[in-house]
């Protein structure tokens, strides 16, 4: 099941030779993140948007990132079954 | 296990070409994306409400479900399918990371497709100490840095011709190699549309001579084959039944010049309206009318067409016509997309068109646009500078961030990425590999 969101959150990331998102709040909640299942980049314009597939223990998160304004979101939400 | 020595010192191949090939490139990118959906028949369409298959997992395609399939009948044989709307931006980049691995093992890296690259390794092999090194390289690093559940086939053979039969021989991450020595015996097992450059129309004319298998092509003599299919295709199925190919592979550094760029775009509903029609067509030309434009071209060959629903069709009646095609030549070459629009409204004046499901624009006889003259009027001048101007904006702020009004209220349609890379020389430069 797929759950559409599209909010703006904090995510603690690292920035190293790539982007590997550790945690986020979302909704009050802290969820951290085991491993990253696909990272693609597109481009709109000059705007480099970085799309994450994170996996926490119980959901997978779609995350959005903006190069440009550093600003993270959460666009989807994929149940692990 | 017994190590596998360099290929050139086992046999005395000339060349040494790969054929790289994505398995089920979009299902299996959409499988990666969403794990719940992995090991489950997928079919990607292009959009919600869309009736036509473009990629099958290979789960589906284990139970009947092919590309092309209509989605009513892939309900039919997989009652269970799941159904995801292609995200071409995702496919795009995938592919893009896919080239530039590939690409790090030979300057000779041909792409292919979007999924498909050749690459030429015999004067590279050495460093990785044979092909099936570089084969294992690409299938790990693929599994490494893109994603654990995309898969890649590998052909190995001495031309392109067999690399891309060997690659097809074994489906799902396979690794298969074709020498001189088994290349008949695999041509000879092969139907004679399975292999790359035998289409319908030869295969149809091969059959109705009673000609079905590479075999029995090969027991036939060069004239006759150049009495039956002329100067070109008879010295090519001559060849091509004895496994041979001499076409080089082409890195894609040097890919020449586009010759033509084209749109073509199916619709979700019939149209009938008129002005439906040209909205349609306007975003088209406009597409590409800008595709030129990036690649500092300029053409002077149009090309319009528009497909009409089969269901409407009631025989080859000239009122009643399924497909319509148009086309001029003109004096002076263009970049711009409402002049480009403009022609192809001229083009179907006369055209009785109706439940249009099809719609495709082209610009061809293309050549640089710095060599063209440079305006003296005044009108044309300031048209070229809004035209540099709208194209500056969307290259910072995206496609169609400033569009023709012609536009407004209609959904857009939006550049994509088309599977078999028909405009390579635009989409390589946009890809940024």
């Amino acid at each position: 099941m797929e759950t559409e969101v599209d909010e703006v959150v904090k995510v603690w990331a690292f920035f190293d030779h790539g982007i590997f998102p550790i945690a986020m709040n979302w909704q009050r909640r802290f969820v951290k993140f085991e491993k990253l299942i696909l990272l693609t980049t597109k481009m709109v314009g000059n705007n480099k948007i970085v799309d994450l597939i994170c996996a926490s223990d119980s959901a997978n998160y779609e995350l959005e990132f903006n190069a440009d304004t550093y600003n993270w979101k959460v666009k989807r939400v994929l149940s692990k079954d | 296990m017994r190590p596998i020595r360099s290929l050139s010192r086992t046999t005395s191949l000339e060349k040494i070409v790969l054929h790289a090939d994505l398995n089920s490139f979009f299902a299996k990118a959409e499988q990666q994306a969403n794990p719940a959906i992995r090991n489950k028949p997928v079919g990607v369409v292009k959009g919600k409400g869309r009736s036509c298959i473009i990629a099958a997992s290979p789960e589906a395609k284990m139970r009947g479900v092919y590309t092309g399939s209509r989605v009513y009948d892939a309900r039919k044989s997989c009652p269970d399918i799941i159904l995801v709307p292609a995200d071409f931006s995702k496919y795009e980049d995938i592919s893009r990371r896919f080239i530039k691995i590939c690409a790090t093992y030979t300057p000779l890296c041909e792409v292919f497709s979007l999924d498909e690259c050749f690459l030429d390794v015999t004067e590279t092999e050495k460093f990785w100490g044979n092909a099936f090194n570089i084969a294992f390289d690409i299938k790990r690093r693929l599994r490494e840095e893109v994603g654990d559940y995309l898969t890649v086939s590998v052909g190995v053979s001495y031309n392109r011709l067999l690399a891309k039969l060997a690659c097809g021989q074994i489906k799902v991450d396979g690794l298969f190699w074709i020498t001189p020595d088994n290349a008949l015996e695999v041509l000879d097992k092969t139907k004679l549309t399975g292999v790359c450059g035998l289409g319908w129309g030869l295969s149809n004319h091969l059959t109705k001579l009673g000609l079905e298998s590479f075999a029995q092509i090969r027991a036939c003599s060069r004239e006759f084959l150049h009495k039956e299919f002329g100067s070109f295709w008879g010295p090519y199925l001559y060849d091509l039944s004895r496994g041979i190919d001499r076409n080089p592979v082409n890195s894609f550094r040097s890919i020449a010049d586009q010759k033509s760029v084209g749109r073509t775009y199916t619709t979700h509903r019939p149209l009938n309206k008129r002005r439906e029609i040209y909205n349609l067509t306007r975003n088209l030309a406009e597409e590409v009318a800008f595709k030129a434009r990036r690649m500092n071209l300029a053409g002077r060959h149009v090309t319009y067409w528009l497909r009409t629903s089969p269901k409407k069709w009631s025989g080859p009646d000239e009122e009643d016509n399924i497909s319509w095609y148009g086309h001029r030549t003109l004096k002076n070459h263009i970049d711009s997309g409402k002049t480009l629009f403009e022609l192809c409204k001229l083009i179907s004046k006369e055209w009785k068109t109706r439940d249009v499901i099809f719609c495709g624009v082209g610009l061809g006889m293309l050549v640089n646009s710095s060599n063209l003259t440079t305006p003296i009027f005044k009108e044309e001048c300031r048209g070229n500078k809004l035209i540099k101007s709208a194209d500056l904006i969307n290259d910072k702020y995206g496609e169609y961030t400033l569009f023709p009004a012609q536009l407004l209220g209609m959904p857009i349609v939006m550049p994509e990425v088309t599977g078999y890379f028909g405009d390579k020389k635009y989409q390589i430069k946009r890809l940024e590999i």
